[in-house]
């Protein structure tokens, strides 16, 4: 789980959307140059694909036409626990986005980004230093206040800055963290989320 | 024969008096039938209430979800044609207004500080997506009064469309917003590192909007030489006292 250079052998990106699909097929060629890559249309075919390979990266779209993104998201993540399973989204305070974090989703991407920017953006995610949206800050802390998840001080530091509209890089040097020790709070805080141990 | 009269007389008194009581009984009755019937058609008219608010909810969701699969995936499809990042930037402004108008209208209200972390947390955002860099700057002392769904809107609008503006003619990539009160006025600038407008002020509709959205709030919104050269905004208006805070 914490081994840092983790090989991306396998992608699937599953998005209805063809024009999405080959803008994130192209962030992943950029991030992983020898990665292969399977895209798939619906639920069903990212079923297919999956029981076919295993993959160690996901893109998931959340509304698919044959059902919720966030089912294939615990089945991948039951069926491998260091698989690294992303949502790109177009907001970043989707409703269907908490419920697809607390299914074991690693973290999620903007899907309006540039290729280069997503191509970071899969690096980050897959070293484990996943972003945490504004909104998404509040919820957790939220949570937080009524004791439905606990959080370490220098994780509610982090949070409080981000929901106070500070930048990722702004928060962590307001929380006293670096960039990829923060990152690294918000998996823990993911993981959690989705029930498991950090 | 008298005594036969005396008789009648009782009896007819003695009727009158039932007659009255089970008139008076059913008089009472009848008040009673109309307040219970009352009160149900209060509840009732409650339940309707209850009802037609959970049917706006929905219907609210359900906008939100059809903006969300259709517009939002035509417009991210825009994004993705799009040669230029400016015009990418265009594209997700306009994402952005559309998830406002639904969001803003279902979403609990805002104080003051709430909407400025979002506007803080959004501009840096799309900056970024630029490669350019925000400086924002905010008073450790405003408060913090509750702000209704318009003036957090026309509080959005205004700098959004600000920064549009200094991204499109300004070719701006560093902006600074400063936030600050004098008194119950709520004092917002925002400068940029464009070309500048020389002497002539600004005109379009997105200027005009920003005007009209000022005016909404009570305020004034005026264009002028940045002081590091670029353009200077100042939105100024009045806040709503801070019933929080007393």
């Amino acid at each position: 789980m914490s081994a840092e250079t983790r090989l991306v052998a396998d992608v699937l990106i599953v998005d209805d959307l063809a024009a999405t699909r080959s803008w994130l097929q192209r962030a992943c060629a950029l991030a992983f140059a020898d990665a292969r890559i399977v895209c798939a249309d619906s639920l069903r075919s990212g079923r297919e694909a999956a029981r076919a390979q295993l993959p160690d990266l996901a893109l998931i779209d959340l509304r698919l036409p044959d059902g919720h993104g966030s089912a294939l998201i615990s089945e991948l993540r039951a069926a491998r626990a260091s698989a690294c399973l992303i949502v790109p989204t177009i907001f970043d305070d989707d409703a269907y986005l908490f419920d697809a974090l607390r299914a074991g989703a690693s973290g999620y991407l903007l899907k309006d980004q540039s290729p280069e920017t997503l191509a970071s953006g899969l690096q980050r995610l897959q070293r484990g230093e996943p972003a945490m949206s504004m909104p998404l800050a509040r919820r957790v802390l939220r949570m937080a206040q009524n004791d439905t998840l606990s959080l370490r001080a220098e994780e509610r530091l982090l949070l409080q800055a981000r929901a106070r509209g500070l930048s990722p890089t702004e928060a962590a040097t307001a929380a006293n963290l670096d960039r990829a020790r923060a990152g690294r709070c918000i998996a823990a805080i993911y993981r959690r989320l989705a029930g498991g141990e950090d | 024969m008298s005594v036969v009269l005396l008789l009648l007389l009782f009896l007819f008194l003695a009727t009158a008096a039932l007659w009255w009581r089970e008139r008076q009984r059913a008089n009472t009755l009848l008040r009673q039938q109309q307040t219970m019937r009352e009160e149900l058609s209060r509840s009732f008219e409650a339940q309707r209430v209850l009802e037609r608010t959970r049917a706006a909810a929905e219907e609210r969701e359900r906008i939100h979800a059809d903006l969300h699969d259709d517009i939002g995936a035509r417009l991210l499809s825009l994004v993705y044609s799009a040669r230029e990042t400016a015009q990418a930037d265009l594209m997700r402004t306009i994402l952005q207004d559309l998830r406002d108008v639904v969001s803003r209208s279902r979403g609990a209200p805002g104080t003051l500080l709430d909407v400025l972390s979002e506007i803080r947390s959004e501009s840096g955002q799309r900056l970024e997506a630029l490669g350019g860099q925000l400086d924002w700057q905010q008073a450790d002392d405003l408060p913090d009064p509750a702000l209704d769904h318009g003036h957090a809107l026309h509080l959005f609008r205004i700098v959004r469309e600000a920064i549009s503006n200094a991204l499109r003619h300004g070719q701006a990539r560093h902006i600074r917003i400063r936030v600050r009160v004098s008194g119950p006025t709520l004092m917002l600038d925002l400068t940029d590192d464009g070309p500048g407008l020389g002497d002539q002020a600004p005109e379009g509709r997105g200027t005009d909007n920003m005007r009209s959205r000022a005016a909404e709030l009570h305020g004034t919104i005026a264009w002028d030489a940045g002081t590091l050269g670029g353009t200077k905004v100042l939105l100024q208006f009045p806040l709503p006292p801070d019933t929080a805070s007393r």
